[in-house]
């Protein structure tokens, strides 16, 4: 009897031993706070976008536009952009990159930010106003890229992991209208709202954030110059609600330092390693196209000295996806000191020449804000601001080609390609997805060939849905064929 | 119950009344074997009473009783012997194999034995003489093979090589797929198994299905093995055993290069001194200029034609050196056994190294009703092999890109020699593979202690308790360097960029205690009915805390630390911890020694799941019929045993530590001086997580013919494991790129064989022969609703990658493929080069839907011969490898053409419209060139070309023993001396379109990882396939 009296005391003291609830309670996270508020998490996203739009890995968005429009190739003896030279575009290649970084770490961030609730104490109008202007360039960017996409079902997290596509024109007008949506809470936010002091692209400058909205606003509206909407009241809008456009370059830099994953993502790329002389790999492979650098050099351009570095007292250019020796990188120019210099620069979203150029463009379509030759030769004085070059009005004045001298573009569509040709020139590095669409929308330049070895019998207008998207969202993806990357299937390209 | 306690009392007391007035004498004598050999080790015990010993190493015996009592003789293998003692002081005899029935008890879940009547389920024993006869450093090499149902997967062959072992296939997407380690009955980590001394290893049983580990709840969902470490043997004198080996590696299977075309990069066939790519002229033997002109203007020159084996020739051959002692021995009441070793390895490539010690010491002792066992291990090992360059990644793919003539090997003094030297090495792109190994080094220490503490009472003859109580405490750090290198800047040719000093530096521990008490009760309920229940608690913690620092740039490399550095200090820490009580009980049923019932049922209660759904519980039951032992007349000549048994199992999982935590992160280069960030998880996870269930069902037959000259065992299983807890992929449009939740059903299911058969046996010789076969039939049945596969473990994206498809094996190897028309007609552009497919294509199962093992013995007198080979089909694989050398221009494909443009293989194009495609046959399309850009590029891009059959045959294992006569060393000290031949993995056959690598060479089971353990993707980083061959020494005093 005693011996089993003594084995239910064995069992009771060990049942007793592991009962209580905090016995099991050791599964919090050790290491990452379960909680955000916007001052924290805005910075994240602002971040992000700069990656992704400049380094992301190497899979950003300016160098494939910049390739794609036929600027950037690399050197002759460096295999570094082999695949974006080909055309080659597959479900999974660098498009998962865009895609799943573009939605689950940018935007996912800013859709934080701009639904955030908190206990409510704390009035965040002007964090939420920045993150739904950033929400717009971002969704911009995919709608240019992919055409339909998940918009009014995305952000669902587990809730709803396969959101349903929307109309990429439906998404296009939704975005903007978030636009004015934004301006309005700017103008209307209490005075007591929380100044966005964390605010690393515009330090909390509200005004400019509405001048930035205003010029994706305009930006959003010349991408569909094309089609035969009627936008008048829209242009009659942006240039009648007095907010102008931006007058300073829209940056990120929340700190950059001289230290491994702390450089401005563009010198991180393309410059030198933390704390070093070291070029980059992607430095030693980086060159202008040949066409890109004989544009330069043909027409005597101030720009190249700062744009590329001199090899054997010239500037060398390397024809897209061609690799042999006579454009090895020692023979071969690399970027400048106009666009490289120092760990710390600021990362660049979008140029005053970008908006100037997009004004130039909107008063000669429509006679908008302006006469088109000034404000066309003010975008390029912008460039030279931007690149550090001075001779801006001689360049333009002297030019032999109609595509530099206004004077010698004559006619509607020669000033038009005037202007894109220019702003290729001005942001084929620091721009290069916004010249990409505009090669999309215009086919300008009109003297890029297509690469030797393309997989593809034209220039890439879009992207495809990533495979994450075929597995994990199998019913709602889109069927693409095998010429989705070139069939301008976006409603402002058609 | 109180009467029944009475009676025993009154038992307890008559028996004590007999032994104070029985006449007590001595009785002794001999006991030999079938053949007349004396039988060391029989237990021989006076019936009724505690008194008992074992027969000596001569088979003598000594043991008091008195005339009229009786004395059992027992050994395993033997028919027991009972004899009453009369007149004679003297009892000899030889003993008799017991050909009808398998004696030994099999260790099971938590120590529990079992005879093998009771088994409800597949297990296989792999015994101490099979697991050292090969001398493996590393036991689950040893496994290989020697049972079904098993598939080892040795992932590299480094110094310290990383293994998976899972049993019946891939039932987890995104949890653990390896099986449950238990040493001594301790869980444990499979790197224990890995770094376990193997001649201390007693047996390995092999528990297959989740049926026969439920009472190991949530860990041994895939299956268990059981490792029972030696013992010493009670009332056995002293024994000392050395145990030595030496063995060499070299590289069995290096990658089939082509030595037709040198260097160039171009698709002109110019020549190209300084390049590592392959696309130059072809090789005329004439002499060419190596490497730059340097700036004083010489040059290196050699021969232009290929040298042999340049690439292959840069690995050396490895010496591993293992030397162990064990003591043991023990009294009537106690025994102990102590063990050392030591192990010593260079590997096959230069400067890589790893040491190992172990000791071990484990005792027993009988306190009357208290039996009290302890061990105490410890294991230390250090690790140091080359690192990957910051720049160009692992040396190997560097070594890979090395044209055919360029004479590497004499370039292995690069600080010293001229044309070795970085800055005047010939390539102008990479560093040269002797460098890299030089200034990159990954460095690691780790140890082990573990405590483990037995308690067995036995409070009459039918109640009994144990309880175990094991402390592992687990620690490893490293050190991996990069040392700077700055080239001389007054060259004026290509180089590659300078290194600069950096480390990463790190350490780790874990503490892991698990407490085990089991009551048994076990009572023949009548002659017919026996019973044995079990009622259990478990409680087990595990505590991890892990520390990483870096800097990217010291400034000096006379030391390396992080104190070192030049800009920012880059680390992080964490801390993980789980707690889970279980509470069990297994009831077995026994009618008359043939029909057995057993049921379990255990309730697990977990910290890693949300508190609503953290208790679950789960079952299981199984049945097993001895035909021999029902029907007695089904017994004879042929047929000696025959038995049935079926089983059913359910187990619950948990989620992994913190697995539920939706934690914000923060980015990548956060904080940038006081700017800080945080994003959310890209992982959503499911607020209501539930435990996963695994559900197995097997039936099997084992039986015995002639003696036991051949037995046969054969199951078949299904195991079905719904509700996963998986991190599924999500739309990242979701917010979150994946998310955590149940779901997702995967069904494996298959046959396993093993046959033992004996064909001949002699007096003096015997042949023994074993093999075993396993089939696996693996289907994904549903994912989460709306999507069609979901992503697993690592990939290279743009490349290869693996998934769990819906309709499809699992896992299954996903890659871009050829475009072909409906006939199957590869489909080119209008250049004549074939299109890749934008999307993915599957191309097949990564894991071997057939295994079969061989093992073979041929024993003449001392002398024995052993052999284990095994063969594993019906699967592919991907290793970057190929395309590293296709890249460089160097696969035997890319000169199938002799470099000249050609009309693709079976191939169409089409004349319609894109929408509306008419393919023609293509007679008249050649590809664009047959050199560079072709193979390098268009041909590359079709990942397909390089997923290929994963079959392969191995010989594993060859070891050739002999045993000196006992004769011999009659007068001597020593007891026993053998001496052997070892080697392993002298051989691999693989089918032709495998020229690269060892299928088995994985990325995704890194060591000491509780990943996926999923196979099919391989990298460059893994150096090629060794084999090794050596000599192995025992002596035993």
């Amino acid at each position: 009897m005693k011996n089993i009296k003594n084995v239910a005391l064995l069992l009771v003291l060990t049942l007793s031993m592991s009962c209580s609830d905090a016995f099991l309670d050791v599964n919090d996270s050790s290491q990452n706070p379960t909680t955000s508020t916007p001052q924290l998490t805005i910075t994240a996203g602002q971040q992000y976008t700069a990656e992704l739009l400049i380094n992301n890995g190497g899979n950003n968005y300016n160098l494939l536009g910049g390739v794609y429009a036929g600027a950037i190739s690399d050197a002759g003896d460096r295999v570094w952009y082999q695949p974006e030279q080909q055309y080659l575009i597959t479900n999974d290649t660098y498009s998962t990159n865009i895609w799943d970084n573009t939605y689950s770490l940018a935007l996912s961030s800013y859709d934080y930010v701009e639904n955030f609730e908190g206990d409510g104490t704390v009035d965040y109008t002007n964090y939420k106003a920045i993150a739904k202007i950033m929400k717009t360039f971002h969704f911009a960017s995919l709608v240019d890229i992919y055409g339909d996409i998940p918009y009014t079902e995305a952000f669902g997290r587990g809730e709803n992991t396969r959101p349903k596509y929307d109309d990429d024109k439906f998404v296009y007008d939704a975005i903007y209208e978030q636009l004015n949506v934004a301006i309005d809470m700017i103008d209307n936010a209490s005075p007591d709202a929380l100044v966005a002091s964390e605010d690393v692209m515009m330090a909390g400058n509200m005004e400019a954030w509405k001048r930035f909205a205003n010029t994706l606003k305009l930006r959003m509206l010349l991408r569909q110059s094309e089609t035969s909407i009627d936008l008048t009241a829209k242009y009659a809008e942006v240039y009648g609600n007095g907010i102008g456009f931006i007058n300073e370059a829209v940056t990120v830099n929340p700190g950059y330092s001289d230290d491994a994953g702390k450089q401005s993502p563009f010198y991180a790329r393309y410059g030198f390693a933390p704390g070093t002389t070291n070029a980059t790999n992607d430095r030693i492979a980086i060159r202008g196209s040949e066409v890109y650098v004989d544009f330069l050099k043909d027409n005597n351009d101030p720009r190249r000295t700062r744009i590329l570095d001199e090899v054997n007292g010239d500037y060398v250019g390397v024809p897209q996806n061609t690799y042999e020796d006579q454009f090895a990188a020692n023979l071969t120019s690399t970027l400048g000191e106009g666009l490289i210099i120092d760990s710390t620069q600021d990362a660049i979203i979008m140029n005053v020449s970008e908006s100037l150029f997009l004004q130039a463009e909107a008063a000669q379509r429509f006679g908008l804000g302006g006469a088109p030759d000034a404000l066309y030769r003010s975008a390029i004085a912008a460039s030279f601001d931007e690149l550090g070059a001075t001779g801006a009005a001689a360049y333009e004045t002297n030019g032999i080609t109609p595509l530099v001298n206004w004077n010698l573009a004559v006619g509607a569509n020669r000033e038009i390609e005037a202007i894109i040709t220019q702003k290729w020139i001005a942001n084929a590095f620091t721009g290069g997805f916004e010249v990409w669409m505009d090669r999309v929308r215009t086919d300008f330049p009109s003297f890029v060939p297509l690469p030797p070895g393309a997989f593809l019998p034209t220039y890439p207008t879009n992207l495809l849905y990533p495979t994450s998207e075929y597995a994990n969202n199998t019913a709602n993806v889109p069927s693409q064929g095998a010429g989705g990357s070139t069939d301008k299937h976006t409603f402002w390209m058609q | 119950m109180k009467t029944k306690f009475s009676g025993i009392l009154t038992l307890f007391l008559a028996f004590v009344v007999q032994l104070t007035f029985a006449q007590e004498k001595s009785i002794s004598g001999t006991i030999s074997d079938e053949n007349g050999l004396p039988l060391p080790g029989v237990n021989i015990v006076v019936k009724g009473t505690t008194s008992g010993t074992q027969s000596d190493f001569d088979g003598n015996y000594a043991i008091s009783a008195s005339t009229g009592d009786v004395i059992s003789y027992s050994f395993v293998g033997y028919k027991a012997v009972d004899k009453t003692v009369g007149a004679s002081n003297s009892i000899s005899f030889s003993m008799e194999v017991d050909v009808a029935a398998i004696d030994e008890v099999v260790i099971t879940a938590l120590g529990i034995k079992r005879k093998p009547a009771e088994l409800a389920y597949a297990t296989t024993v792999i015994k101490q003489e099979k697991i050292v006869q090969a001398a493996p450093v590393d036991v689950v090499t040893a496994l290989v093979g020697k049972s079904s149902g098993l598939n080892i997967n040795i992932s590299d062959n480094g110094v310290n090589p990383s293994s998976s072992v899972v049993l019946r296939g891939y039932g987890s997407i995104s949890g653990n797929n390896g099986a449950l380690i238990v040493i001594d009955g301790v869980p444990s980590a499979q790197t224990s198994l890995n770094a376990l001394n193997a001649n201390d290893i007693e047996s390995v049983n092999i528990l297959k299905g989740a049926s026969s580990v439920t009472l190991y709840g949530s860990a041994g969902a895939n299956g268990a093995l059981i490792i029972t470490t030696k013992r010493g043997t009670k009332g056995g004198k002293l024994s000392v055993s050395f145990d030595s080996a030496i063995s060499f590696e070299t590289v069995k299977f290096f990658p089939e290069v082509q030595t037709k075309y040198g260097s160039g990069s171009t698709n002109n066939f110019s020549y190209d001194p300084i390049e590592n790519e392959s696309w130059g002229p072809r090789y005329d033997g004439s002499q060419v200029r190596i490497g730059p002109v340097l700036n004083d203007g010489t040059f290196q020159t050699g021969r232009y034609a290929a040298i042999k084996d340049n690439k292959k020739d840069f690995f050396q051959t490895g010496i591993t050196t293992q030397n162990a002692i064990s003591i043991s021995g023990g009294d009537e009441k106690s025994s102990y056994f102590f063990s050392a070793q030591n192990i010593d390895r260079t590997g096959v490539t230069p400067n890589d190294e790893y040491k190992r010690n172990n000791f071990r010491f484990n005792a027993t002792r009988e306190a009357g009703k208290l039996k009290v066992l302890t061990s105490v291990s410890f294991f230390e090992d250090k690790t140091d092999v080359a690192g990957e360059t910051p720049d160009a990644g692992s040396f190997y793919r560097l070594l890979l890109n090395t044209p055919g003539h360029i004479p590497l090997t004499q370039y292995r003094n690069w600080r010293t020699d001229k044309w070795a030297n970085p800055n005047n090495y010939y390539n102008a792109y990479f560093q040269n593979p002797y460098q890299v190994i030089d200034l990159n080094r990954d460095t690691s220490k780790s140890n082990r202690l573990q405590g483990l503490v037995n308690l067995d009472y036995q409070f009459n003859d039918w109640i009994s308790a144990s309880y175990n109580l094991a402390g592992t405490y687990f620690n490893d750090s490293y050190k991996n360097t990069n040392e700077a290198y700055s080239y001389d800047p007054a060259v004026t040719y290509s180089r590659p960029s300078d290194q600069v000093n950096a480390v990463r530096d790190g350490m780790s521990n874990n503490f892991r205690l698990n407490s085990d008490l089991f009551i048994t009760f076990d009572r023949q309920l009548s002659e017919d009915f026996s019973a044995k229940l079990i009622l259990g608690n478990h409680v087990e913690q595990f505590k991890s805390k892990q520390i990483n620092i870096g800097a990217t740039n010291l400034y000096t490399n006379s030391i390396y630390n992080v104190g070192t550095r030049a800009g920012e200090l880059a680390g992080n820490e964490s801390t993980a911890e789980k707690r889970l009580y279980s509470y069990f009980a297994d009831l077995t049923l026994g009618f008359r020694d043939y029909l057995y019932l057993t049921g379990s049922y255990r309730q697990d209660i977990s910290s890693t799941l949300p508190s609503q759904n953290n208790s679950y519980g789960y079952y299981s039951g199984g049945l097993s019929f001895v035909a021999t032992e029902a029907f007695p007349e089904l017994k004879g000549d042929v047929l000696n045993y025959l038995k049935f048994n079926a089983s059913y199992a359910m187990v619950g999982n948990d989620a992994a530590i913190g697995q539920i935590n939706e934690a914000f992160q923060t980015p990548p280069g956060f904080p940038f001086g006081t700017t800080v960030g945080l994003r959310p998880s890209r992982v959503a996870v499911d607020p209501n997580l539930s435990p996963e269930f695994s559900t197995s069902k097997e039936a099997g037959v084992s039986a015995e013919f002639f003696d036991r000259r051949i037995t046969l065992g054969v199951n078949y299983f299904t195991v079905e494991t719904k509700d996963q807890i998986n991190t599924i992929g999500a739309s990242s449009a979701s917010g979150a790129t994946n998310y955590l939740t149940n779901v997702g059903v995967i069904e494996n299911s298959g046959l396993e064989v093993d046959l033992n058969l004996v064909p001949i046996k002699t007096e003096n010789f015997k042949w023994d022969l074993g093999l075993t076969l396993s089939t696996l039939n693996s289907e994904v049945i549903s994912l989460n609703e709306g999507a069609q596969r979901t992503g697993v473990g690592a990939s290279y994206p743009g490349t290869a990658a693996i998934f769990a498809e819906v309709g499809q094996p699992f896992p299954s190897i996903y890659a871009p493929g050829y475009q072909r028309d409906d006939q199957g007609r590869i489909i080119v552009g209008a250049n004549g080069n074939p299109l890749p497919t934008s999307e993915l294509i599957n191309l097949g199962n990564t894991v071997p839907d057939f295994i079969a093992g061989l093992s073979t013995t041929f024993s003449y007198k001392g002398l024995s011969l052993s052999a284990v080979g095994d063969y594993k089909t019906g699967h592919v694989f991907y290793n970057t490898v190929v395309e590293a050398l296709e890249f460089a221009g160097l696969t035997e494909n890319s000169v199938s053409t002799n470099r000249q443009a050609f009309i693709f293989p079976n191939s169409v194009y089409n004349t319609g419209t894109a929408a509306n495609p008419v393919y023609v046959e293509n007679t008249n399309r050649p590809t664009t060139d047959g050199t560079r850009n072709f193979w390098q590029t268009s041909y590359n891009e079709i990942k397909e070309n390089y997923v290929v059959d994963a079959s392969a045959i191995k010989i594993r294992e060859i070891a050739l023993d002999y045993t000196l006569p006992t004769k011999l060393l009659e007068n001597t000290a020593l007891e026993s001396v053998s001496l052997g031949l070892v080697a392993n993995n002298l051989f691999i056959f693989t089918p032709a379109d495998n020229k690269f690598t060892d299928p088995e060479f994985t990325i995704n089971s890194g060591r000491g990882a509780s990943g996926t353990q999923i196979t099919g993707i391989g990298s460059s980083g893994q150096a090629p396939a060794t084999g090794t061959y050596g000599f192995k020494v025992n002596v035993k005093f």
